[in-house]
């Protein structure tokens, strides 16, 4: 493509890199919503895929080493989130209030203090974006904030499922901004995934 | 036709490139290695 268009050496490295992360993230995203279908969540796995997506534009998080790694953590959390919400959904008002504003305040704490968590393979070098970030994130907060709080109040059947996917998804994202969630991404990336080999007679 | 679709194709992927450098990352928690031009 880039010899068709007689390309520079250097927007063929750009081309590159935006079709390895377009591949990743359209497979993956794929991927996980085609499991939501199957375990009968899709909507649910739709919304904290949709809503995690959005936070990690702008707040980052932790990252795993490689990409398998990768979309087999991608595929897996988010209809397990749906899943849990679904699971959850007959809880009391109450329960969901009180769940709905630790996650609230907790990722409004981590948003202010760590992000955006940025990857030595993706930097964010100047200070001014790196607020400008951090800024972007406390707004989209503040909108899934809107959000949670308008389905609170709303007669649609899917409502109390939908607000705790997006509960779920905040403290996802928290988790992922915060210590603990590198640590455990540390901790994926640390599996050895070399099977034993049977050894030759 | 043909190179007009293709200039069209690598615009839309710079655009995309760009878009996605000035992000934190996205939605894979696998972050390829950002090139050195679209650093900020």
């Amino acid at each position: 493509m880039s010899s068709k268009a007689s390309l520079s050496q250097e927007k063929e490295i750009i081309l590159a890199y935006v079709i390895e992360v377009l591949v990743i993230n359209v497979s993956n995203a794929a991927l996980t919503l085609l499991l939501g279908f199957l375990l009968g969540v899709l909507p649910g796995t739709a919304v904290c895929l949709a809503t995690v997506a959005v936070f990690r534009l702008f707040a980052g998080g932790a990252h795993a080493s490689s990409p398998w790694r990768c979309a087999v953590v991608t595929i897996l959390v988010f209809p397990a989130l749906a899943l849990l919400a679904a699971t959850l959904s007959p809880l009391k008002q109450p329960y969901v209030d009180f769940l709905a504003v630790v996650a609230i305040l907790t990722g409004l704490v981590l948003i202010a203090l760590r992000a955006p968590v940025d990857t030595p393979s993706a930097p964010v070098i100047s200070p001014v974006r790196r607020k400008r970030l951090k800024y972007l994130s406390i707004v989209v907060l503040f909108i899934v904030a809107a959000i949670i709080f308008c389905l609170r109040n709303s007669a649609w059947a899917y409502a109390p499922q939908m607000r705790l996917c997006l509960i779920l998804s905040v403290l996802w994202v928290s988790l992922i901004l915060s210590g603990a969630g590198q640590r455990l991404m540390a901790l994926i990336d640390s599996i050895n995934l070399n099977l034993p080999t049977r050894r030759e007679v | 036709m043909k190179k007009i679709l293709l200039v069209f194709t690598v615009t839309v992927l710079m655009f995309l490139a760009h878009v996605t450098a000035a992000s934190a990352c996205l939605i894979s928690i696998y972050q390829p290695e950002v090139p050195n031009s679209l650093r900020r």
